[in-house]
């Protein structure tokens, strides 16, 4: 699926979060470049969103407020001093539309990574992973959101200030094997988004190739 | 507490502030059982449901992104996920006729914290769900209270997949134009 009319045809199930798992990946691979259909897609999922404030206020029974707040001054404090992701256009509309909704946390602290890949492990068993891409000088100039899921996918964002140009996408195995898996355009930042052919668990890394050959930027994607 | 914004409460919560976390219950427990029962149709597990939501806004307040829409839509997407999984997971029927009749029904009124603007979008979406065709209004209620997709739609009104999938799009299309009316 990769024109602009399949995809809006898909739109309001996207919204809705409820396309099946190809149906989302392939429509994702063409909202990553395509501005118009994320708007598209955007508006809808506004709709959907209001839709949940037409149920009826129900008060709970009473004695929730203190079951709540007992629940609450036992709960581990929200992080706090962290460096918190707020993603914006492609990379926001494609998280939610994959179902992470907003619980996305760019992880070069491994901890809290594995506190968040634990929080969104759900009975399907699909996960989040979020890494930095890093360039040369361990400089940060990226970032890179995985998915386990039916099918996995992964997606790539860049920076203003990565060097303009055609990049090859490779994933590199936990077995050690390299994986091409597309090119990334970079002009005054980028983003790509694509199903990946094998589940994320087999993932260890990803690698930006710079059109002259070097390896640019890689991100960490290891489940440990 | 109670004059504050709904942006600043959450904000209370990011930092961990409990007097916070209370006054955001108490401003949106009616919201959030209130959809959890229209999904799960049993106090209990809607409770369960309720209580497991503001857990997680509390583990991720911080993470809210003013940009992507409203607190209060924030936290019930939040309480329909959770409500969602339980649904899948005890293969409950979902779809009782009272609920539906709920959403139609109710008189809207002006939460704390809530703009007249809001009540207005609501009120618009509400007569805009109660003209769509009936099945129309079935399958977006499926869609976004209880997660179904088109496929099990299609499965569970007796339609095959395009059917289901126009319905959806075709009420969806409609709420989209009824709020953008209000909002040029």
């Amino acid at each position: 699926m990769s024109d602009c009319r399949s995809v809006r045809a898909l739109a309001p199930e996207l919204a809705l979060g409820i396309a099946s798992g190809e149906d989302r990946a392939s429509a994702l691979r063409h909202l990553a470049g395509c501005a118009e259909c994320r708007r598209d897609v955007e508006s809808l999922a506004l709709v959907a969103d209001e839709l949940l404030l037409l149920a009826p206020e129900v008060d709970p029974p009473v004695g929730f407020e203190s079951r709540m707040a007992e629940r609450l001054s036992g709960a581990a404090t929200p992080a706090r001093g962290r460096r918190w992701a707020v993603l914006a256009g492609a990379a926001a509309l494609i998280a939610v539309i994959a179902g992470a909704g907003v619980y996305l946390v760019t992880a070069p602290d491994r901890h809290l990574a594995d506190y968040y890949r634990r929080q969104l492990a759900s009975a399907h068993g699909r996960y989040f992973v979020t890494s930095a891409l890093y360039g040369p000088g361990a400089r940060v100039q990226g970032e890179a959101f995985g998915y386990e899921g039916d099918p996995s996918w992964l997606l790539l964002t860049a920076d203003r200030g990565l060097a303009r140009g055609t990049y090859r996408v490779h994933l590199v195995t936990v077995t050690g094997g390299k994986v091409a898996v597309g090119r990334m355009r970079v002009d005054s930042g980028g983003s790509w988004g694509r199903a990946i052919p094998f589940d994320l668990s087999n993932v260890r890394s990803v690698t930006l190739t710079s059109p002259n050959g070097d390896v640019a930027l890689e991100a960490d994607l290891r489940q440990d | 507490m109670w004059s504050l914004t709904d942006e600043s409460l959450l904000a209370g919560l990011a930092s961990g502030d409990h007097k916070a976390a209370t006054a955001f219950v108490r401003r949106y427990q009616g919201r959030v059982y209130g959809l959890a029962l229209t999904i799960l149709r049993d106090p209990a597990t809607a409770e369960e449901v309720a209580q497991e939501t503001f857990l997680k806004a509390w583990r991720h307040a911080a993470a809210f992104d003013a940009r992507r829409g409203s607190v209060p839509t924030w936290l019930l997407s939040i309480a329909r996920n959770v409500a969602i999984d339980v649904v899948r997971s005890r293969r409950q029927e979902p779809l009782d006729p009272e609920a539906l009749a709920a959403l139609r029904g109710s008189p809207t009124q002006e939460g704390p914290g809530e703009e007249r603007v809001q009540v207005d979008d609501r009120e618009r979406l509400r007569a805009a769900l109660a003209e769509l065709p009936e099945e129309q209004r079935r399958a977006l209620v499926l869609a976004s209270f209880y997660g179904r997709s088109a496929r099990e739609i299609g499965d569970m009104e007796g339609i095959p997949l395009g059917t289901a999938k126009t319905r959806i799009r075709a009420g969806m299309i409609k709420m989209r134009a009824a709020l953008e009316v209000t909002n040029e």
